[in-house]
């Protein structure tokens, strides 16, 4: 009996062990990440572009996409395994996000997001003037990412070894973070106006046996905050950027496009100055009759 | 003048009639180079239009020119038309402030005949307005504007055919008292 029983406990350690042994060999650190350098610059890596003045027609067509990865395409032109952190739905649904926020510009005529597949890898500024021409856009924003998951075993873990702890007991802890970064490129210039990341850092746990499921909805919940902190970046960034397109004319020419509405408008201070000479002429007159 | 604008502020049903529309004057409806002046687009751009043009006016007609009816019937015209030959792709356009630039330059060119300390205002008031334009026409200021959420640049030729109004107003009108 006493011989029966150690066996059988002797083999249930074995497999509880296993099982760990199992997830301690499995990898602990997730990362990926696409480049905007890759993808505009791969071709040409000691290439530097001549310097130019961006010409800004008002209102602007803004063009939104995610860098594709650096793989070329499989034969049924699917995009390798590496970009599956993000579905094109998913980069749709985000691209949406970021998009909402900057159509009510009153300068900003048109955002159009373009799907990852009409972006060719390491198809540079060649790409983005095809994609110019199909969409008629003129400002390019560019979105890339770097997003990595840790995952390590707590203290909990060791209820795995009941076997039934690996599926109801949290003992795997995760952290996501994201780095989503847009950039925002005049195409026919080839200038960088302005950029700004978004970050986002995700803490979580999960069981044993759903790892995989939690780690990808932390995965999405780090891609959907980062996105918006990239929104506020770009506001404020946008903001600086008008600044400088005012005080540096000499490095942007604005023109604006047909159709655009006209105000013949008296500003605050000149009022105020009118005013003041208003003032003034009726202090006179009354002085003259006294 | 600015009694109409804030008429038309009442009644903004009335301006899509009214407001300066580049396609609809060349297709013949020639009012809309006058009336165009009296559409604004918020309360803001009323405000401080009819404010300006009320003083600028006030302060030519109260020396009792005898042809500033005439000027005030002829100005919005005139720049009107600039804006149609100078700014061939502004489809649409509203405010008084062309008009009230050219009543100020008109002020500050009438006073200038004036007793000191008004003779020094106006000749400090007029390199100010011409600065403030040539400022307007080199940096582009207010490419980004927005006049409660209509997408809007402000029009510079406005501003620059309203002074050349006045300029022309007042040595015209220097020349037949000088023939009188």
């Amino acid at each position: 009996m006493n011989r029966s029983l150690c066996l059988n406990l002797g083999l249930l350690a074995a497999l509880a062990a296993l099982a760990a042994g199992c997830r301690t060999w499995g990898e602990h650190e997730r990362h990926r990440a696409n480049s905007l350098y890759n993808y505009l610059y791969a071709g040409h890596p000691g290439h530097v572009d001549a310097e130019s003045i961006p010409v800004l027609s008002l209102p602007l067509r803004v063009g939104i996409a995610f860098v594709p990865p650096a793989s070329p395409r499989d034969r049924a032109g699917q995009f390798p395994s590496d970009d599956a952190t993000l579905s094109e739905n998913e980069k749709m649904e985000l691209m949406k996000q970021i998009s909402a926020q900057f159509k009510s510009y009153p300068f900003v005529k048109s955002i159009e997001q373009i799907p990852t597949a009409y972006l060719t890898p390491r198809g540079g500024f060649a790409n983005l003037e095809q994609i110019r021409t199909m969409y008629g856009v003129d400002v390019m924003v560019l979105l890339s990412y770097d997003q990595v998951q840790f995952s390590d075993q707590g203290l909990l873990s060791l209820s795995y070894w009941t076997i039934v702890g690996a599926y109801v007991v949290q003992g795997e802890k995760n952290d996501t973070q994201t780095m989503l970064d847009g950039a925002v490129y005049d195409i026919a210039s080839h200038k960088l106006l302005f950029r700004a990341p978004g970050l986002s850092k995700v803490k979580g746990s999960a069981t044993y046996i759903n790892l995989s499921q939690q780690l990808r909805r932390d995965s999405e919940r780090g891609f959907t905050e980062a996105a918006t902190n990239l929104v506020t970046g770009l506001k404020t960034q946008l903001e600086e950027f008008q600044q400088r397109v005012k005080s540096t004319p000499a490095e942007f020419k604005v023109v604006k496009q047909p159709g655009y509405t006209g105000a013949a408008a008296f500003g605050g201070i000149e009022t105020a100055l009118l005013c003041g000479m208003g003032a003034c002429y009726l202090w006179m007159r009354r002085n003259r009759r006294a | 003048m600015a009694g109409g604008a804030v008429v038309v502020a009442l009644a903004p049903r009335w301006a899509s009639w009214l407001i300066y529309d580049r396609s609809a004057i060349l297709s013949g409806q020639l009012w809309r180079m006058w009336t165009g002046h009296w559409v604004h687009f918020s309360t803001n751009h009323l405000v401080c239009d009819v404010t300006a043009l009320g003083l600028a006016g006030w302060m030519v007609e109260a020396r009792g020119g005898p042809r500033f009816g005439w000027f005030c019937v002829l100005a919005p015209w005139v720049i009107s038309a600039a804006a149609l030959v100078f700014e061939p792709r502004m489809n649409l356009c509203g405010g008084l402030s062309g008009l009230a630039t050219a009543m100020m330059i008109l002020a500050a060119l009438c006073g200038l005949s004036d007793a000191p300390p008004w003779r020094w205002v106006c000749l400090a008031a007029l390199p100010g307005m011409a600065g403030k334009i040539l400022f307007e026409a080199a940096t582009g200021h207010g490419v980004f504007v927005t006049v409660n959420g209509v997408p809007v640049v402000v029009s510079i030729t406005g501003h620059v055919a309203g002074a050349a109004t006045a300029l022309a107003f007042w040595w015209f009108c220097g020349k037949m008292r000088s023939l009188a």
